[in-house]
């Protein structure tokens, strides 16, 4: 029988076993014997994992690794930008998954160029996580679906809604023309919650001026907020610096940022930021690999989710700063205020 | 210093003498689900009870695995969550039920957008629920209420109910009353309601072993703001 040593394997291991006991003694056996795993019997439900080092990944595999207990084994690869692309296929070579998880931009990457020189295998069904711009990545993947990484306009102003005094109704967004898609199914979203998305559509490529023009232009638009998208483009520091901190400077109303960073009071920038929920990103994409896992380790559907779960921050010094009026009682639904 | 045969009985030795469950320190481990965040909870109840110790949890795999390892005097949960196979095997044999206008138990509702479920091909839907219990068992839990196989959508925390509406990822959740009112509030979606006909427990504090009566007097007598945050307006002795 063909056997395979799991420390020469991977450099990181998520052994998820129905009982701590069990996992405890049979890891203790395997260090202790220096023992190889035999793979047709251990790798039943074996899960692969590629992911770059950092919290909020480690966050999102102890969400997947709680909640798949007892039925799957994770095998975390880490990955980085050097990171050879031979890697993933010698991992999965050696491993011989039943399903893969791709964490971030960068294995994802890596695996779209997998698969473009193996276009000849047939792929095992991939789930990808916490990676920006998920829907366009996904048109060159087979057998791949995941939740995105960017939380939808709605869930941020519905809950800002319930903290502000004022009302939000028409909630301001400047976006780049590569962003359409994402924007036209936001604005859908809103609908739903009677909230209507003012948007401003600009060119791919942008200068100080251009940008400068357009936002002076929105933020007098009589609209009840704004609502910066997460897009590197316009959010590049030169942008920071020279268009959204001065023109947002006289802009009493709430900013909503997808960056925790941008609501620093010194930057006095976003007031209100709302970031996925990295454990429970990982617990929802634990529910896609048990839906799979029940299918018979198959895909039947081409679905992409939004995540569902997020953690936000409320600068609760610059909204008073800016005469922005809290509901008080409703800031202990947030998870961080800055005071 | 020791062998590799050594070290590893030590380590199993130490494994399960660490693992042995014993009331601990802490006094009471909350997991109650709620529009607050755990710290916010667990500040009101210390407050009302300073002489207690108190952890509030925010996931359920947390508040099992930390009774697991070292039970407290107390717990206060739902009472499903407290009725578990995975609490009920450490003893906390003395109950105290939350009441709210004399009822132990609260209506759970169905909640869609636009219009009702048809409660005939209820199989056929994806059902959005709060995960008080851990994936497997939550499912099996659910299945035994409705009295057929449901196919459940998981949220880890109460204001994420929202989205499953908001983005078709659940035809319907099943909420309780008190939440559905709460949504009611946040939403303007047209959230409309099918009743089922299914009650859940309400809170409850269990207790370690024997009575204890600093645990007892303080649950008793909670203040009516953090009552009604557990869902509550009233705690008596089981009956």
């Amino acid at each position: 029988m063909k056997t395979k040593r799991f420390s020469s394997i991977t450099q990181g291991i998520t052994q998820v076993l129905h009982s701590r006991t069990l996992s405890f003694i049979l890891l203790s056996l395997s260090l202790l014997l220096g023992m190889s795993i035999s793979h047709s019997e251990q790798m039943d439900n074996t899960i692969l994992l590629f992911s770059p080092r950092g919290n909020n990944f480690q966050d999102t595999i102890k969400g997947l690794s709680d909640d798949l207990a007892g039925d799957a084994i994770i095998i975390t690869k880490w990955m980085n930008n050097t990171t050879e692309n031979d890697s993933i296929a010698q991992s999965i070579k050696k491993i011989n998954p039943r399903l893969l998880v791709f964490l971030g931009n960068t294995p994802l990457q890596a695996y779209t160029r997998y698969q473009k020189q193996h276009s000849d295998k047939k792929f095992i069904p991939a789930i990808a996580l916490s990676a920006l711009h998920l829907d366009r990545q996904l048109k060159y993947l087979n057998n791949t679906i995941g939740i995105r990484y960017e939380i939808p306009a709605v869930t941020s102003l519905v809950q800002l809604r319930t903290i502000v005094k004022a009302p939000i109704k028409r909630v301001g967004v400047i976006y780049r023309q590569w962003m359409n898609d994402f924007i036209v199914q936001n604005k859908a979203y809103c609908k739903q919650e009677d909230i209507e998305l003012v948007a401003i559509r600009m060119p791919n490529s942008i200068s100080i001026n251009r940008l400068s023009y357009q936002l002076k232009h929105l933020l007098h638009k009589d609209i009840d907020a704004l609502w910066v998208v997460n897009d590197n483009g316009l959010l590049h520091a030169r942008f920071i610096q020279n268009v959204w901190v001065p023109l947002l400077k006289n802009f009493n109303k709430p900013v909503v940022v997808g960056i925790q960073k941008l609501t620093k009071t010194n930057l006095n920038f976003g007031i209100f930021s709302v970031e996925a929920d990295h454990y429970a990103l990982g617990v929802q994409g634990a529910e896609m690999i048990a839906e799979i896992m029940a299918n018979g380790w198959k895909i039947d559907t081409h679905k992409v989710e939004p995540p569902v779960s997020i953690n936000n921050i409320l600068n609760v010094k610059l909204s008073n700063k800016k005469n922005i009026r809290l509901n008080q009682q409703k800031l202990e639904q947030l998870d961080t205020l800055i005071q | 210093m020791f062998s590799r045969s050594q070290s590893f009985i030590i380590a199993i030795i130490t494994y399960f003498i660490i693992g042995l469950p014993m009331a601990n320190a802490i006094d009471l481990y909350v997991f109650y689900p709620t529009d607050i965040r755990p710290k916010s909870l667990q500040k009101k109840i210390n407050s009302n009870c300073p002489n207690i110790n108190t952890v509030a949890f925010g996931r359920i795999v947390d508040f099992y695995r930390e009774i697991d390892k070292l039970p407290p005097k107390a717990i206060l949960s739902l009472k499903p969550v407290v009725s578990h196979d995975k609490v009920t095997k450490t003893p906390y044999t003395s109950h105290l039920n939350g009441s709210k206008q004399g009822q132990y138990n609260e209506e759970y509702i169905l909640v869609s957008i636009d219009k009702p479920v048809n409660l005939k091909h209820l199989e056929q839907l994806k059902i959005g629920v709060l995960d008080i219990l851990g994936r497997r068992e939550m499912k099996r839990f659910v299945n035994k209420l409705f009295k057929k196989p449901i196919n459940i959508k998981r949220v880890i925390k109460t204001e994420d109910f929202l989205p499953l509406l908001t983005f078709k990822l659940a035809d319907a959740i099943f909420v309780s009353k008190t939440t559905f009112e709460k949504l009611q509030k946040k939403s303007k979606q047209n959230l409309i309601t099918t009743p089922t006909g299914i009650h859940i427990g309400l809170a409850v504090t269990g207790i370690y072993k024997q009575k204890n009566d600093e645990i007892t007097q303080c649950i008793k007598n909670m203040n009516r703001q953090t009552n009604r945050l557990l869902g509550v307006d009233h705690w008596e002795a089981q009956p």
